[in-house]
């Protein structure tokens, strides 16, 4: 249960956050990759609980 | 001998005080009968009066319900003044020169809305699971009562076998509601408001996902351990129903001349033993309903106030918003679908219970 409270904290943290920086980012072409890596980013926060059970 | 003195008696030898104590308890949250005890529900049932009054039973739901829907509207209104301002800041967009600014200030009112919704939501959390823990409790404290009364009147091997299974089945069902089913519902509503600060969906699939998988669990959990009590009971009635017959035609017919008086009056005790056990069984069953009424109809206002403040805020803000409301609103219903299927199981047991060792052994 601490490790799933964990788990969603951190999501709600990193979503939040990157939300943010992505609001503040200059309008220029290195923006769009910069917003790729974030969604990278967070697609691995998601899936990590299935990643703590792989490595169990 | 009198039924009436047989019921009494017996009612004198057992130990009720907490069984009161908790009735009376859930009467003080949400009254259905004026005034609940075993041997007031037994007088009743006796002179053929009803136990409640349906006409006022339905007064009060109609007036809690009311009262809940005016507390939940002070949070409506607060959501809906954010996202007016919401909508002013969307339309002024082109006033400030810079989108930034506008944006940011929707991301600001997202987070406004987002606390709001979850410190309602967290109440919800919290109700839900102090009233699935006071129902176990009930059940505690219901179960031996009842079954000694089962074995009394003959169900050796019902009470026996019934005890520990249901007692098991309770545990065990209120410890999955509990630290899985409720809090996975919960955290599907966080992902739900967390999906409305952003313009792109990031967790929305993930929060329908455990939503859906909450009412799996559930589903699954209930069918479980409703159908080992079922079928555990329906076999031991059986050989119960052997047990008593055997008793009741050996006093019959071994011992002379006054076998015949003796077997009736034991079929006479056990019937009386019968209507002490459906007394406190529909006690029970009354404390449960009472103790699920409050919070279920709390939690059913502020789930329509939800779906009406999304209703009213779609026209003025995004669509995320809007749309984020709307499944919170499907969130709490959720978490009543679950309260409901709890209080369900547990009246499931009792009525398994109620319905056990009464009339198998005249077949």
């Amino acid at each position: 249960m601490e490790g799933l409270k964990e788990w969603v904290s951190s999501l709600f943290i990193i979503i939040m956050s990157l939300t943010f920086i992505e609001i503040l980012l200059p309008n220029n072409s290195i923006a769009k990759y910069v917003r790729f890596i974030f969604s990278l980013m967070i697609m691995v926060t998601v899936l990590y609980p299935v990643i703590l059970l792989i490595n169990e | 001998m009198e039924y009436e003195t047989i019921i009494r008696e017996q009612l004198k030898s057992m130990d009720m005080e907490e069984l009161n104590d908790i009735a009376s308890m859930s009467q003080e949250t949400f009254p259905i009968i004026d005034e609940v005890s075993v041997e007031g529900i037994i007088d009743n049932l006796l002179n053929g009066q009803p136990i409640f009054d349906s006409d006022k039973l339905l007064n009060n739901l109609f007036d809690l319900f009311i009262i809940e829907i005016r507390a939940a509207i002070v949070v409506a209104c607060e959501i809906l003044i954010v996202c007016i301002i919401i909508g002013l800041l969307n339309g002024m967009s082109n006033s400030f020169g810079d989108k930034t600014v506008s944006s940011l200030g929707t991301m600001i009112c997202s987070f406004v809305i987002i606390a709001l919704c979850i410190g309602t939501f967290y109440q919800t959390y919290e109700s839900c699971i102090e009233t699935i823990d006071i129902m176990t409790t009930t059940m505690e404290i219901l179960l031996p009562i009842m079954i000694p009364l089962l074995i009394s009147m003959g169900g050796l091997s019902s009470g026996t076998i019934m005890d520990p299974v249901i007692i098991g089945s309770v545990t065990g069902f209120s410890a999955i509601m509990q630290h899985l089913v409720v809090p996975l519902v919960f955290l599907s509503a966080i992902f739900i408001l967390l999906n409305s600060i952003t313009e792109k969906d990031y967790v929305k699939k993930l929060s329908v996902f455990l939503r859906k998988t909450a009412l799996f669990i559930t589903g699954l959990t209930i069918t479980i351990f409703s159908g080992i009590t079922a079928v555990q009971g329906i076999i031991t009635k059986s050989a119960d129903g052997l047990l008593i017959n055997t008793a009741r035609f050996s006093i019959d017919n071994f011992i002379p001349i006054i076998g015949g008086f003796a077997a009736d009056s034991l079929e006479l005790v056990i019937s009386c033993f019968g209507l002490i056990k459906s007394a406190v069984g529909v006690i029970g069953i009354i404390v449960i309903v009472s103790f699920i009424v409050l919070p279920i109809i709390k939690i059913l206002s502020i789930a329509v106030i939800y779906k009406l403040t999304a209703i009213a805020a779609e026209p003025i803000t995004n669509k995320s918003i809007s749309d984020s409301l709307n499944e919170i609103g499907t969130a709490a219903i959720t978490m009543t679908v679950v309260l409901a299927a709890s209080a369900l199981m547990f009246l499931v047991f009792i009525t398994i219970v109620m319905g056990m060792g009464g009339g198998a052994w005249k077949a």
